[in-house]
């Protein structure tokens, strides 16, 4: 099946080789790299329901395992989301885990190993999950808090799948295809995000994602001029102080060709 | 907004670091750099072939051109410099067209193959007399001087060693170069030099000096060393008589030393700092605490704020940096190292306050959601339910003002016997604290002091506590120089009015970064310290945390122990033992205060007069 996915490296071959082997997978990446785009193509290709959560600090193990709910006077068990694609053999991706309390996630530790089963405590409930279904979490080691990270029990648990921005080359025909853009315009979106990726030291908490690149090259293609979509899509998107916005904006306008 | 302010991310953006772009202060109509800094024409118009110009420049940076060791053989050698200039435009904006704007590598000049494929090949090539297109104004020019003087201020002689080693092969290369058919009959890298304006008057001195295979290691090579090293005065340069670039700095730092020994540069007054009477109105006026009468001198020190004079940094300043940047804290271009995930850990539970928190097992009010699961839970039989269903208050938001005050005077410029100065080790010590403070998103305000007498006691901001982090305030602490004397018990005082009256947060927190010598004009010994535990106790009775730290301080921390008390002194020999110790010391010292002010709620925040 074509998705359309273009690969950096070896991503797409690991992400297949663990889900036959029954191992859970750790996307760790940027922002706006891929890795939820990944987990889509894979889950398309693999023929496998997708449930994603998109974690956060008051998630708990409750929201993820299913809880009862009070129905007429009766009380009804309803599954959650983990325990939904564990039962339809899926692949059951928690987005940005660490932003989940270590006492949630322990939870998927059973399931995370040779064990492959699901506690359903309030049930009464030992689930096993089938050889289809696989567990992908995903991390951002360099945007979350300090105080955040991820437990080394669950860590040790998982097969890591590391994904940087792809290299411009890629970069630019991810841009093509998506967007739907000329390589020249791709071209000077991909030595703008390099550009920006390399202001570390100017207080940008992040850098500008392929994902913001994709956005800005669709609103150009929308007939939005391309520094002005640069500086909706990178500038004005990526910083919030005034002296930045601004650096940004004229670095937006040399790149793009209007300076 | 000037070509300077707008086009400060484009340098930065090519290199890969950050990259200061500066104005120059000589008459010149084309940008030029030294490998840390670009420099603009004075008053830069902003036309069309600005940013080109700084591309340009930064793409030379990125790609090495700039490398001292072979510069070395382009001084003295104009026509040579400019063919090297335009073959190593041509390469870097080859080798580096991922990273460089669209319409730079696209234009009618840079669209032809590069002649070379490293920086030696454009080096042998220039050394010829092949003949080379026009360079065009925006590739701007090389000054091979200024960018070796100041890689000898960032890393000493040792900057030219490799250029020693290379020479041989250099020259080797240089001979093949001359030898291939386009080169026609060139002189190789034997010609005679060809004086410039860079070779004339005292400049030659140098010139020869740097030209000595003698000087690539040795004595000689202490010696400049540790002059160069010695604490010297930014805000006292002279320009060149024929304004040239780089040159004079070392040569007239020689004589300087000389003639006024290392004690007369220590209580050198920054030039921008001669007290008249409109700076006097302007200054703040502090008490100071007379230990011999037992009372304050009220309206007693002036302390006036001043920018660091970055308009002051003079391209000719090309060998200025004090030898404290090849030191602990440091990398090879200049920038301080980022802040250790360890410190960054450590601090990040300082300063917490409470907020309410949903889901927990008490507390002061219900929690909705986990009180109908818990219901449902009873009504289905299950047992034991989860009781977590109520929301309380925990300490979680911070709440955390930080004032890093750095001691500056001209003692902490003192050379150790293992060759590094406190004040190297106090400004990156200074950078890691700010930036992970910031970093987590505390209010910091960065500080530098020093003192001549009463009259003037002067804080130099680093950066303001309402300011985004970002390069310029590794900029403000490269422009800071040793020099002065220390009036501590006027900084602390300051440094709390700062923390009290403009940044205003519950948890307030001083750290002092010295080396622990309280001295300036009548303010030593006994006088001094009490007055200094005088203004640490007003600090601490008005709700802020006084905290000292010392680098590689040895026996004189004893003083600041006295002063500070030992539970509120961290003194480590290297930087980077500090990320160890700090949450403990901090913790101590906004524990102490908090108790304080609970227990005496109604403690002013009024600082004596």
């Amino acid at each position: 099946m074509n998705s359309g996915y273009i690969a950096s490296g070896p991503e797409k071959e690991i992400f297949k080789a663990a889900w036959s082997n029954g191992l859970p997978v750790l996307l760790k990446g940027p922002t706006g790299c891929g890795k939820t785009r990944l987990v889509q193509v894979m889950a398309e290709e693999l023929g496998r329901p997708l449930v994603t959560v998109a974690c956060h600090e008051d998630l708990t193990a409750g929201d993820l395992v299913g809880r009862f709910l009070l129905r007429g006077g009766e009380t009804v068990w309803e599954d959650g989301p983990l325990t939904r694609a564990v039962r339809q053999g899926g692949i059951c991706y928690l987005d940005e885990i660490v932003e989940a309390r270590a006492d949630t996630t322990v939870v998927i530790h059973p399931l995370a190993d040779h064990r492959r089963e699901l506690n359903i405590d309030r049930l009464g409930e030992r689930l096993m999950a089938p050889p289809e279904f696989m567990l992908v979490l995903s991390y951002n080691p360099g945007y979350q808090s300090v105080l955040k990270d991820l437990k080394p029990s669950t860590r040790q648990r998982m097969v890591a799948i590391e994904l940087a921005y792809p290299k411009p080359d890629v970069e630019e025909r991810i841009i093509v295809q998506e967007a739907r853009v000329d390589t020249l315009l791709a071209r000077q979106l991909v030595r703008l995000g390099q550009a920006i990726r390399a202001l570390k030291d100017e207080g940008l908490a992040e850098g500008a994602s392929t994902r913001t690149l994709i956005a800005t090259a669709r609103l150009i293609q929308s007939g939005i001029a391309p520094h002005v979509a640069a500086d909706a899509a990178i500038a004005a998107a990526l910083s919030d102080d005034p002296a930045a916005v601004g650096n940004l904006r004229e670095l937006s306008r040399i790149y793009m060709g209007a300076a | 907004m000037d070509a300077v302010d707008r086009h400060r991310f484009l340098a930065s953006a090519i290199v890969g670091r950050p990259v200061m772009l500066r104005e120059s202060h000589t008459d010149t109509s084309l940008a030029f750099s030294d490998g840390q800094s670009i420099f603009l024409p004075k008053s830069p118009d902003d036309g069309p072939d600005t940013w080109p110009a700084i591309a340009a420049q930064a793409a030379l940076i990125a790609a090495g051109s700039l490398d001292a060791s072979l510069l070395r053989q382009l001084v003295g050698r104009p026509a040579a410099a400019q063919r090297y200039l335009y073959l190593e435009v041509l390469r870097a904006s080859h080798v580096l067209k991922d990273r460089l704007p669209w319409g730079f590598t696209e234009r009618a000049e840079l669209r032809v193959m590069p002649r070379t494929g490293s920086a030696a090949e454009s080096l042998a090539l220039a050394a010829t007399t092949v003949s080379l297109p026009m360079t065009p104004d925006y590739f701007g020019a090389l000054r091979p001087l200024l960018a070796l003087t100041y890689a000898i201020g960032e890393r000493g002689l040792a900057a030219l060693s490799s250029a020693k080693k290379d020479k041989d092969k250099d020259q080797e290369k240089a001979r093949n170069g001359a030898a291939t058919p386009e080169s026609g009959a060139g002189a190789g890298a034997n010609e005679a030099p060809e004086l410039d304006e860079d070779d004339e008057g005292e400049s030659s001195k140098i010139l020869r000096l740097l030209q000595n295979p003698f000087t690539a290691g040795g004595t000689w090579s202490d010696l400049l060393n540790s002059i160069l090293g010695a604490g010297t005065q930014k805000g006292n340069r002279e320009s060149g008589p024929d304004g040239s670039s780089g040159a004079e700095i070392p040569v007239g730092r020689v004589q300087r030393v000389l003639r006024r020994g290392i004690h007369a540069i220590r209580a050198a007054r920054p030039m921008m700092a001669d007290i008249d009477a409109s700076l006097e109105r302007h200054s703040l006026k502090y008490p100071e605490w007379n230990v011999h009468t037992r009372s304050y001198r009220r309206e007693w020190v002036a302390v006036q704020e001043v920018e660091p004079a970055l308009a002051d940094a003079e391209p000719t300043d090309a060998g200025h940096s004090h030898d404290g940047f090849t030191h602990d804290g440091f990398t090879h271009h200049g920038q301080f190292q980022r802040p250790s995930p360890a410190l960054r850990r450590q601090l990040a539970t300082l300063g917490l306050d409470l907020r309410l928190r949903g889901g927990q097992n008490e507390g002061s009010e219900l929690d909705m959601r986990p009180l109908i699961d818990c219901a449902t839970d009873l009504r289905a039989g299950h047992s034991p339910p989860s009781l977590n269903v109520y929301r309380a208050s925990l300490q979680a938001r911070r709440d955390l003002a930080v004032n890093v005050i750095v001691d500056i005077s001209g003692s902490t410029g003192e050379r150790r016997p293992d060759g590094g100065t406190a004040f190297a080790d106090q400004l990156a010590l200074a950078y890691q604290l700010g930036s992970t403070f910031d970093s987590l998103g505390d209010a910091v305000a960065m500080m530098g002091f020093h003192s001549w007498g009463r009259g003037l006691a002067q804080i130099v901001r680093i950066k303001r506590h309402d300011e985004r982090w970002s390069l310029r305030v590794a900029q403000r602490l490269r422009l800071l120089e040793p020099v002065g004397y220390t009036r501590i018990g006027a900084a602390i005082r300051h440094g709390h009015h700062v923390l009290n009256t403009r940044i205003r947060l519950p948890h307030r927190l001083l750290i002092l970064v010295t080396d622990g010598i309280a001295y300036d004009q009548d303010y030593e010994l006994e006088y001094a310290a009490a007055d200094a535990r005088k203004a640490l106790g007003e600090a601490r009775s008005a709700g802020t945390a006084c905290v000292a730290m010392s680098v590689g301080g040895g026996a004189r921390v004893e003083e600041l122990a006295k002063v500070f008390g030992g539970g509120n002194l961290l003194a480590v020999d290297a930087v980077a033992q500090v990320s160890g110790r700090i949450r403990a010391l901090c913790r101590h010292a906004l524990a102490a205060v908090s108790k304080r002010r609970l227990s005496a709620p109604s403690a002013g925040r009024q600082r004596p007069r």
